[in-house]
């Protein structure tokens, strides 16, 4: 009776409670012995040593913490958050400066924004970047919302393509509306600027009231 | 140190038949009813805390499914995961804990009116965060949203049920506590120590508060808290849980009992160090986040001796694995259990967690540790469980594989989606042009090409409910077969000389 | 040594006859990392100076606070921008230890369902943040953030913002006697200032006794005090990202 800790009960209606619980221990091997007394509801221990690469990996483990904590906050062969971000600008700075003197050039001067005017395709690749980010305030079809009207004949800053490329840009901190030159290139602002332009007169439903000075084309 | 169960009659036979000279048997019976209580509340409260869960998945590719103040996601969400974690694992743990400690202690519960009261006070706690979370009543801190006066609640029911477990451990008949009682009061202890640590608050009301900490120190001690509450509540609970019954359903002994002990204690000291690893990067003192992560990566192996106490125990046991969607669920949970723990170090080294922090790939994670290690582990208890609780067999086994596959599949889905999902978001954020400049500078863009992944993530965690809905069919099923009068388990063992034994039958 | 102690009837084998004995050296196992972790951080007092120039909320601020946390935006916005320089450009200067001093409970999020907070204070104009609330994709076509348009309809309740102010001053916030006092006052006057606001940027009347307008006051406040002014911040973040 004690060679199991379960005696079935013949009610029982579980069929694995009819079974032997335990295998006989295993005798003669290094492993697989199971140890005297440990016994606890029916369950039995192996005597089992801990896995070789368990126990070397834990060992690599700790041993990697001392030397990382050292590595960060005290050798300092290891870069900690400030020398991370300053590596990371650093690089950022070189990418610009690269583009910059060797970057594609694109003419932004009065007489070439201008001309991006007059060109229907600029327009139409401007609208994808208007939808994104101008549309929040001045409507989907520069209706006006919380920001002007864009398609009406008032300008609160300036109805030529330098001026509104210039807002584009450099943005209205003050009333609310953002800069946009680090988050487009020239060519997607210019663009913007064109689709922008090429609101004017199309007199969108749910127009907001005119501000600014009227500017006569 | 023989026990045997006895049929009700003989009981008091029994005891009398004790020579004299020889030891003196107790007889005494188990509570199994206040685990019969606990299974079913597990049974309830995931199927709750689950579809809760479906809904916000739903809620965020299709913002329509904000159905108005009480039901949009900002306060579903902890409704969610409060739900999973004290609902659903909560009473899956007391369901454990009450039937495996009764029987490594040889003894019944220290106080069945404690034990009424464990329930009863747990489910209230419950149904009032389910009613308070809603309402928007919140303290806003992760797994600890309930406010002060549900905070004191628990603190109550945590008390009376730590006395009647240590209690049971006073009065057991055997020597030595078997490993699984070591992670049970492991579970007990850190519990009462995160949660007062960190539900530290003046009250402004009866339903607001703020805590005593502020800026970094309230982040270290949030993150304190919610680190080891994925340790000590669904972690040293689960492999208590998995000592116990896995052996037990694979009739076969543990693999090692040194790994026992050191996995155990390596485990125990080094989790409570890596709570700073949350806030990798953030306004924490970055020796803070240095230590989060080296813990974080000593921690590996502590856990995975767990998974290898467990996979290594079916060692002559995998032929079984065809038959038993017990063993099946088991072994799936303690492989999740072995990924997630692997990839808890990892997430945790500060150059991942630069990408992968703020992402989906959280919630993979944490969703591979809940659906598969967590829910797995569950579901193979239950199943083990009602047909013993309910002296019945189980209505379907096949039911029940299809649970496992159904379930599986739903996570394979679910953490997939989720990490595709938080991979991309990660690397589009910190997309630079050969201009220098964000190559996504709108988020929306980065949502915009996420969503997809949010519908296949809709589906597993949709799959992984209707998983549930089988186990409630199947377990409904059984019950109404189960006989009507359900005694509890008479055993007679040898009585251990001054132990206050108070559980004796005595008619 | 160490096999003694593990081996199969070694020194461990006693303690899992000694439960009192095995509680306490379990307690004693979390308490070590715990008290070395936090020590440092609350008897050195390390990151909870307020720099000079951070105030706490005003008192329609703390009532915005408290509507941000009801509706659970914490669960998708994070306030905690990171030192990477995709984070600077995006968002704008890392956020320091001692802009937080007052934040309790603090809210940093850890999930970026939706862009990160911290410095969302004065990027838009009230009445953006008026319409995003109430239908965010009349402001952001394609966002999966929730409306909230309740928060136009249903009035601020002040009530309690006396006893919420004298609570913050217990745990450390300095309010004067006139703050808590008056905390209901103070916050209609400045509900008063911003609603006049967004009627000027065209906004709908009669929101000054709204949830939303102390909403707003509480995101314009984030971010715009005393990480700008620090010398530490603006050498970090000289890149000159898009946002302030």
């Amino acid at each position: 009776m004690s060679e199991h800790d379960h005696i079935p009960d013949p009610d029982s209606p579980l069929r694995d409670e009819a079974k032997p619980t335990l295998p006989e221990p295993v005798v003669g091997e290094a492993h697989d012995l199971l140890i005297q007394g440990h016994k606890y509801d029916g369950i039995r221990e192996y005597d089992n040593p801990m896995p070789g690469w368990w126990t070397w990996i834990f060992i690599a483990c700790v041993a990697f913490a001392p030397v990382y904590v050292l590595g960060v906050h005290v050798f300092d062969f290891i870069d900690d958050y400030g020398e991370d971000l300053a590596e990371a600008q650093a690089d950022l700075q070189q990418i610009r400066e690269v583009y910059a003197s060797t970057g594609p050039s694109f003419k932004t001067d009065a007489g070439a924004l201008a001309e991006y005017t007059a060109d229907p395709l600029m327009a139409a690749a401007g609208e994808a970047n208007f939808q994104a980010v101008c549309a929040a305030c001045h409507g989907n079809l520069g209706q006006g919302l919380i920001g002007p009207n864009l398609a009406d004949d008032y300008w609160l800053y300036g109805a030529a393509p330098e001026d509104i490329y210039q807002a584009i840009n450099e943005g209205f901190p003050a009333q609310g509306m953002p800069p946009w030159q680090d988050a487009f290139s020239d060519e997607e602002r210019a663009q913007m600027m064109a689709y922008v332009v090429s609101l004017h007169g199309t007199d969108p439903p749910g127009a907001k009231e005119p501000q600014g000075e009227l500017v006569v084309q | 140190m023989a026990d045997t169960p006895v049929s009700p009659g003989a009981t008091a036979a029994l005891a009398a038949t004790a020579a004299p000279g020889q030891a003196h048997l107790d007889v005494f019976r188990y509570d199994d009813k206040i685990v019969r209580h606990f299974t079913l509340a597990t049974i309830l409260w995931g199927f709750v805390g689950m579809l809760v869960g479906v809904i916000i998945a739903l809620q965020l590719p299709f913002p329509e499914a904000n159905l108005g103040e009480y039901l949009s996601f900002g306060r579903l969400r902890p409704l969610h995961t409060n739900a999973v974690i004290f609902a659903f694992a909560g009473n899956a743990i007391f369901a454990a804990i009450y039937y495996s400690t009764q029987r490594l202690c040889k003894a019944r519960m220290f106080s069945d009116w404690m034990s009424r009261f464990h329930f009863w006070g747990w489910q209230g706690i419950i149904v009032a965060a389910a009613i308070t979370l809603p309402l928007g009543i919140t303290t806003s801190k992760e797994y600890a949203e309930l406010e002060w006066p549900i905070d004191i609640a628990i603190t109550v029911v945590w008390v009376v049920f730590a006395v009647n477990f240590f209690g049971t451990l006073w009065r057991r008949r055997e020597k030595h506590m078997y490993v699984a009682l070591w992670f049970y009061i492991a579970t007990i202890v850190t519990v009462a120590v995160l949660h007062l640590g960190n539900s530290m608050a003046i009250p402004s009301s009866f339903w607001n508060s703020y805590p005593i900490y502020r800026g970094v120190q309230d982040a270290l001690v949030q993150w304190w808290y919610g680190h080891n509450a994925v340790a000590f509540f669904l972690t040293t609970p689960f492999l208590g849980l998995m000592y116990y019954f896995l052996p037990k359903a694979a009739e076969r002994p543990v693999f090692s009992y040194r790994l026992s002990i050191v996995h155990f204690w390596s485990l125990v000291f080094i989790y409570i160090w890596a709570g700073p690893h949350h806030l990798n990067y953030t306004a924490v003192p970055e020796w803070a986040a240095t230590l989060g992560m080296v813990f974080s990566v000593m921690l590996w192996m502590p856990s995975w001796g767990g998974m290898i106490n467990g996979l290594f125990t079916l060692r002559g046991a995998w032929h079984k694995l065809r038959d038993s969607a017990v063993l099946k669920m088991f072994v799936i949970g303690i492989t999740f259990y072995g990924m997630s723990t692997f990839e808890g170090p990892m997430l945790s080294v500060k150059s991942v967690n630069a990408l992968s922090h703020y992402t989906d790939w959280n919630i993979a994670h944490v969703h591979s540790g809940a659906l598969g290690w967590n829910g797995f582990m569950t579901f193979g208890m239950i199943y083990w469980l009602v047909p013993r609780l309910w002296k019945r067999e189980l209505w379907s086994q096949r039911l029940a594989n299809a649970h496992f596959w159904t379930g599986t599949i739903g996570i394979l889905l679910y953490v997939l989606a989720m990490y595709t999902s938080g991979i991309t978001q990660g690397l589009m954020w910190r997309a630079f042009d050969d201009a220098g400049r964000l190559l996504y500078p709108d988020f929306m863009e980065t949502v915009i090409q996420i969503k997809p992944m949010y519908w296949v993530r809709l589906i597993g965690g949709t799959l992984y409910l209707g998983g549930v809905v089988m186990l409630m069919v199947n377990v409904w099923q059984t019950i109404r077969r189960a006989p009507k009068d359900l005694p509890d388990p008479a055993v007679a063992v040898p009585a251990i000389s001054g132990t206050p034994a108070k559980d004796l039958v005595t008619s | 040594m160490f096999n003694r102690f593990i081996k199969a009837n070694g020194r461990h084998r006693r303690i899992e006859g000694w439960p009192l004995v095995f509680t306490v050296l379990t307690v004693l196992a979390i308490l070590v990392g715990t008290v070395v972790e936090f020590a440092p951080l609350f008897l050195v007092d390390q990151g909870m100076a307020p720099n000079p120039g951070v105030e706490p909320w005003t008192p329609l601020e703390v009532a915005g606070r408290e509507l941000y946390i009801r509706e659970g935006c914490n669960n998708c916005h994070s306030q905690m921008i990171r030192p990477f320089r995709q984070e600077l450009e995006r968002y704008g200067p890392f956020t320091t230890p001692a802009e937080t001093a007052y934040e309790t409970p603090f809210l940093w999020g850890s999930k970026r369902t939706g862009p990160d907070l911290a410095r969302v204070g004065g990027k838009y104009p009230h009445l953006w943040h008026v319409r995003h609330m109430e239908n965010p994709r009349s402001t952001s076509p394609n966002s999966i953030m929730p409306p909230y348009p309740w928060l136009l309809t249903r009035t601020m309740d002040l009530d309690g913002l006396s006893g919420q102010m004298r609570a913050l001053r217990t745990v450390g916030l300095p309010y004067t006697d006139e703050q808590v006092d008056n905390a209901a006052a103070l916050a209609r006057a400045q509900a008063e200032t911003i609603a006049a606001e967004i009627v000027e940027q065209g906004g709908p009347d009669r929101l000054a006794d709204r949830e939303i307008t102390a909403l707003v006051a509480f995101l314009q406040r984030l971010g715009t005090m005393g990480a700008a002014s620090t010398a530490e911040v603006a050498t970090a973040s000289n890149s000159g990202g898009p946002t302030p």
